[in-house]
């Protein structure tokens, strides 16, 4: 029985090693023991492609919040995830935490919210909402990716999109070849762009209904916010313009404004989408729906550095 | 520790035998061999139970869940998925559960004998949930047909109904499961009515062609029944039979069927991995015995690739089928 154990002791060892991988690697700073990669690093393995981003900035920014919990925070989709909060500092003076991901729906907003309000004393809370997510038929929740691993642990070590990552990290360490972190749509050819945002924009609105729980849900929160004496604000981003056309082609327009009168009703809306001239220049944005970094940066400019006055038509 | 044991083998629903229980009272007996094949036995079926068993159930149990939605090939493509996947759910917890018990040094009854390989219904029974059938025959059929021996064949074909019958109401109070027994019984009562016509017309064909086409008809007629198996009502039975052919593309888009087909297409892999393995067994080779006579490195490196498999590609599914029995 003694030779048994010691044989099933060897036949661990490359599960050992492997854990230990995961644990010195440690792509998401779960553990946040070792720093063997920095964590800029890390963040751009997390965005190398489609796949891995909307997971990877679920659980990494759901890491980093619960280590180091903030007050002010805005909370959204992909197209706030490039919201430069150390913009926003320089700014305003204020701390903020960009809590938006890529993929996610109002569902996984509303999570996202309740998550941050249980970890501290929120104080202001923007919301970045858009069009494409408030329909009844992308009803999912991508909150609960972050949620599985604080809830079972070992599961970090089980996942192999955590192992991929890992790799990614290694790899990108050693050789920094820009393959491994160029895959996501953002470095698309131009021609592969516009089939992209052809194919979003049937994705997006092939089937639509109001979404009441998602209004219900703000309500809670509304209610919420006003107990706790929080600060709730909602931001629309512009969109480019080849968004508001099919929106008409497929008679949807009455719904885009009833959205925006939904959230109007909520509590102080930043309409950006109203700025025409933003959004009839194709090249602000990366595709159809994402204001590129600089464009986002004088976004932020605006609703930060104005801050109360601002409203559709001060821009 | 008796009781957690028992438990997991009856929540199996192997229909263990009570010669079996002295060794389930008997003293626990650990050593060496037992925990080897124990482990090997459970590691070899939580690989069919998860790998192959939940990324194949994923689709099969979309497509039963919203059938309106579907038509043509995906119904053809679930059609043929569905014993698969039933096959390795049902037969990976056994093994999961026959592993768990060898550990402790009790040997169960297998469950399954290459059931794919059976060249007509009747074998079919003798290879699937053998307890079960096993059972049924002892208890049922045998019984039935000592009792109204004057009636001659009548008697035997009386029995086969009555024994599938028990069978389709022992997985639940439905009009479905009614009818896969109705299914069955029709079937082995032609196979038994007919048996001299076939094999006059079988011993004029070349044997392999017999062989073969005796083997697809099988799992043919058993992916039939299991249309009403999975199904959550009669009429939606036979949506998913009329709507085989009907608005056929030879194309899986539009509703999409298929989530994570990374997952999917291992599974498949798989399958075709155990497949193979199981024309071997079928042709009299100890493929688990030829494998632990290989190297130990190469034997480990196995173990590894299984236990990756099942901790990487283990599907959604977290359920067993079986346990719904």
């Amino acid at each position: 029985m003694k030779k048994y154990i010691l044989k099933a002791s060897l036949f661990l060892i490359p599960v050992f090693l492997y854990a230990l991988f995961i644990f010195v690697i440690d792509p998401y700073n779960f553990f946040g023991v070792f720093h063997v990669i920095n964590d800029k690093d890390k963040f751009t393995i997390i965005q190398r492609t489609d796949e891995s981003s909307p997971r990877g900035n679920i659980l990494w920014k759901t890491i980093k919040f619960r280590r180091n919990p903030v007050s002010k925070v805005i909370i959204g989709d992909s197209q706030g995830k490039d919201i430069n909060v150390d913009l926003i500092r320089d700014i305003t003076g204020e701390e903020y935490f960009n809590f938006c991901f890529p993929g996610a729906s109002f569902n996984t907003m509303f999570e996202t919210f309740w998550f941050t309000a249980g970890h501290t004393r929120l104080e202001k809370v923007y919301f970045q909402v858009a069009f494409m997510n408030y329909n009844a038929e992308r009803e999912y929740d991508l909150f609960h990716f972050a949620q599985d691993y604080f809830k079972r642990p070992y599961q970090y070590f089980t996942t192999k999109e955590i192992f991929f990552d890992a790799v990614a990290n290694t790899a990108w360490a050693a050789t920094r070849n820009p393959w491994i972190i160029s895959r996501s749509y953002e470095f698309l050819p131009p021609d592969r762009m516009e089939e992209l945002a052809q194919f979003r924009l049937n994705l997006f609105f092939k089937e639509y209904s109001y979404p009441f729980s998602y209004f219900g849900e703000f309500q809670k929160i509304r209610k919420y916010c006003d107990q706790n004496n929080i600060e709730l604000s909602f931001i629309i981003l512009p969109v480019y313009e080849g968004v508001d056309n099919h929106l008409k082609k497929v008679g949807l327009t009455d719904e885009l404004m009833r959205f925006k009168a939904d959230i109007n009703t909520l509590g102080k809306t930043i309409d950006l989408d109203l700025w025409a001239e933003f959004k009839s220049t194709r090249s602000n944005f990366i595709d159809y729906f994402h204001p590129n970094q600089t464009m986002m940066d004088s976004l932020v400019r605006k609703i930060w550095a104005r801050g109360e006055s601002l409203n559709a038509s001060s821009l | 520790m008796r009781i957690i044991l028992r438990s997991f083998e009856v929540s199996c629903r192997s229909v263990e035998r009570s010669n079996h229980f002295p060794q389930v009272n008997a003293r626990i007996e650990f050593n060496q061999e037992n925990i080897s094949a124990g482990l090997r036995l459970f590691l070899w079926g939580m690989f069919k139970k998860v790998v192959i068993g939940n990324n194949l159930g994923a689709p099969v149990g979309l497509v039963y869940g919203h059938m309106d939605n579907y038509s043509g090939l995906p119904l053809v493509l679930i059609f043929f998925l569905q014993a698969i996947h039933l096959y390795c759910d049902f037969s990976g917890y056994t093994d999961m559960a026959l592993g768990v018990a060898r550990i402790f040094g009790i040997k169960l009854v297998d469950n399954f004998n290459r059931p794919f390989f059976a060249r007509n219904v009747g074998e079919f029974w003798r290879r699937w949930h053998i307890s079960l059938s096993s059972w049924c025959n002892d208890f049922i059929f045998s019984p039935f047909i000592v009792k109204y021996r004057r009636l001659g064949n009548r008697a035997a074909i009386a029995g086969i109904f009555v024994s599938f019958f028990v069978i389709g109401i022992w997985h639940g109070a439905n009009w479905t499961f009614i009818m896969v027994g109705i299914l069955q019984g029709v079937a082995i009562s032609y196979e038994f009515a007919s048996k001299k016509k076939r094999l006059e017309i079988a011993s004029k064909l070349p044997s392999g062609m017999v062989v073969f086409v005796s083997r697809a008809l099988t799992y043919l007629f058993f992916s039939f029944t299991l249309v009403f198996f999975n199904s959550h009502s009669i009429s939606d039975a036979f949506y998913f039979i009329s709507h085989l052919f009907s608005n056929f593309h030879l194309s899986l888009s539009g509703n999409k069927l298929i989530y994570d087909s990374a997952g999917f297409f291992i599974a498949f892999a798989a399958f075709v991995v155990l497949f193979v393995i199981e024309i071997y067994q079928e042709r009299g080779v100890d493929v688990a015995g030829y494998f632990l006579k290989m190297p130990r490195a190469v034997r480990w490196v196995g173990y590894y690739l299984l236990i990756v498999s099942v901790f990487y590609y283990s599907g959604a599914g977290d359920t067993f089928v079986y346990l719904k029995f």
